[in-house]
């Protein structure tokens, strides 16, 4: 019985028509009730949202203290960055190697942070880095630098649609909205591009739980050196307490995936990352790559370093925060999306637009260490393959950096 | 290189349970949702209690008018943004439950608008998760009895006005006060009454309409 009859405006109305309605309003409560599994199965996802929400709100007082020095330290970041492209500076050899730490129940905390941001470059040093020793230099900003090279963003970074600013402020849905609206500067586009797809594929039934973990993720494939510019600019200047560091189980799906930190990895292929890490894979653990801490500047090292490889064709950057153990969890696993389909699927995914997920899915289509899973893609995707052909050297290195992948797998396997 | 498997649902559930203890739900057992606001103000892992009281009631209230998984996405989104406006919140009333479902009726608003499936999540077919459930059958019959009932009633409520509509919603599905509806709209509980008056007359006249219409079927 609802509480219609006891309400004071019954007195506007007769019995028969309470009890009606009575009726009508107990046909809409026993509409649509959800079981009690469905609602805990939303709620745990949901808590995991509210977590990452409340982290942030606990560190929101330091992080806007710290913003004007912050902006500034980002202007001086893309001067040093176009000195460090002007230079043509070598990976770095100085980092710390530190033993693999699978734990994924840490819940990362924010570090000691430095007091502003600065561009550590490495000096020239061409030979692979072996060993975690030798000397870095601070590339000073220098805004001589910055004019000199066209197309390295200055002071213009300060506008509410960098990266910096989407990160902090919007959730990768919202992003996408965003790219509808024609505001944003058109080199960002292309990375809104791509969250846009992540969107897409938020909606899929297989990667809709795994998705909701992801509220922050920027994937850019085929990455260009003033591409990288971009996002290292836009990365530096960051707060340092907003760029969390923190331990990750490795998830390295086709061999070459380098994953820096639990939030921030860069992709390249094999040699590029030999050179810059002085070993084949992270599958060698005893020649892991460094873990960067957060405010050892080995971050800003590690960008550098990709962005002034030669050997870097392809780079891939992501960009991911998450705060609690739980969630870590989750993202640990979809990492890269195509290989989160892929891995809990069982089957090729399916691009909404291949258009937009032409970036995202370029590894996965041409690079999965299975010959399976790679033709499961490409037939799926005959129009990004398509494209692909379009471009015939882009396509010769690709097969044969596959090939290669994949002979090197079937080889471990003893096939 | 092992890769992890993912969370199965009784390991969400349990880090859901280890969150609650270690954000202090239990610690907030018995203080109301004023005094754990006031909490959130400065720490805001204190809000952790909001949601573990309403999650469910809005993810149920989301849930009668969206997909599921659009209503997933309002419920979470909710708490996220009552969690960055809690500023705004007004103590007095004791409850948060207005405030919240105030959020969510904006997002649930602009999900129906945006999604073009929102009818057709109303008319979805349930999905009956556990076939093991003693008495399968009959919640499958209670289920599906209940669809067709509300599936009679949807083109009445589909003629209500927005406010009217919003009104009975919150009335039905939220199980609130006429003075929580107004909190929650923002307008006179006299309005309320008088919404709810006006959904019930014209509810009435197309219960009368259709049984009309049934009557000179059978003849």
């Amino acid at each position: 019985m609802s509480k219609f009859n006891k309400n004071s405006h019954t007195d506007r109305t007769n019995e028969t028509d309470g009890a009606e309605f009575d009726a009508q309003v107990d046909v809409m409560k026993s509409h649509n009730q959800l079981d009690s599994s469905q609602v805990h199965t939303a709620k745990a996802t949901a808590r995991e949202q509210l977590n990452r929400a409340i982290a942030e709100e606990s560190r929101r007082p330091a992080a806007r203290g710290r913003r004007p020095l912050m902006w500034v330290g980002g202007v001086a970041a893309a001067a040093a960055a176009a000195t460090l492209v002007a230079m043509n500076v070598s990976p770095p050899n100085d980092v710390e190697v530190r033993p693999a730490q699978p734990t994924a129940t840490s819940t990362p905390t924010p570090q000691p942070t430095t007091p502003a941001p600065t561009s550590q470059a490495t000096k020239t040093n061409p030979s692979p880095p072996t060993s975690p020793s030798s000397a870095t230099a601070s590339s000073q900003p220098s805004t001589e630098a910055s004019a000199k090279k066209p197309g390295v963003p200055t002071g213009d970074l300060v506008d509410p649609f960098s990266l910096a600013s989407i990160e902090q402020e919007i959730t990768f849905r919202y992003a996408a909205d965003l790219v509808d609206g024609s505001t944003c500067k058109p080199e960002y586009k292309k990375y809104f591009a791509t969250v846009n797809s992540m969107r897409n594929l938020k909606r899929t039934p297989v990667t809709v739980r795994a998705m909701r973990a992801q509220t922050r993720f920027f994937w850019l494939g085929d990455t260009t050196r003033e591409d990288l510019q971009h996002i290292h600019t836009a990365i530096l200047s960051l707060p340092k307490e907003d760029v969390p560091w923190g331990s990750h189980p490795p998830f390295q799906p086709w061999g070459t995936y380098f994953d820096a930190s639990p939030h921030w990895g860069v992709d390249c292929d094999g040699k590029a990352y030999r050179q810059l890490f002085g070993a084949d894979s992270d599958n060698d653990e005893a020649a892991r790559p460094p873990m960067p801490r957060q405010g050892s500047g080995t971050l800003d090292k590690l960008i550098a370093a990709v962005m002034s490889s030669t050997e870097v064709k392809t780079a891939a950057i992501g960009f991911n925060k998450c705060y609690s153990a739980a969630s870590q969890q989750e993202i640990d696993s979809d990492w890269i999306v195509p290989e989160a389909f892929i891995k809990y699927s069982g089957a090729a995914p399916k691009p909404h637009d291949p258009e937009q997920i032409w970036t995202c899915y370029e590894a996965s289509g041409l690079q999965a260490a299975s010959r399976k899973v790679q033709a499961q893609w490409q037939a799926a995707n005959p129009d990004v393959v398509k494209k692909w052909k379009a471009d015939p050297a882009f396509y010769a290195s690709k097969v044969a950096a596959a090939e290669k992948m994949i002979a090197q797998e079937e080889a471990k396997a003893g096939k | 290189m092992a890769a992890q498997s993912m969370p199965t649902t009784a390991e969400r559930c349990r880090s859901v349970s280890q969150h609650s203890s270690e954000l202090g739900v239990e610690r907030d057992v018995g203080r109301s949702d004023d005094e754990v606001m006031a909490d959130a103000q400065r720490d805001p892992a204190a809000f952790g209690t909001i949601f573990e009281r309403h999650y469910d009631d809005i993810l149920r209230y989301a849930s009668r008018s969206l997909p599921l998984d659009v209503a997933e996405d309002c419920a979470s989104e909710t708490f996220v943004i009552a969690l960055k406006k809690r500023s705004s919140y007004k103590p007095g009333r004791g409850t948060a439950r207005p405030w919240l479902f105030g959020i969510c009726l904006r997002l649930v608003s602009d999900a129906r608008r945006k999604s073009a499936r929102s009818s057709a999540g109303q008319r979805r077919l349930y999905v009956v998760e556990d076939v093991n459930t003693p008495n399968h059958a009959d919640c499958v019959d209670e289920k599906a009895d209940a669809d067709a009932a509300y599936n009679q009633l949807l083109p009445c409520l589909e003629a209500l006005s927005k406010a009217d509509r919003q009104v009975l919603e919150l009335y039905a599905w939220a199980d609130m006060t006429y003075t929580d509806i107004a909190n929650t709209l923002k307008v006179p509980v006299g309005t309320v009454r008088s919404r709810l008056n006006r959904a019930r007359k014209k509810l009435h006249k197309a219960a009368l309409a259709q049984s009309t219409a049934g009557h000179r079927e059978a003849k």
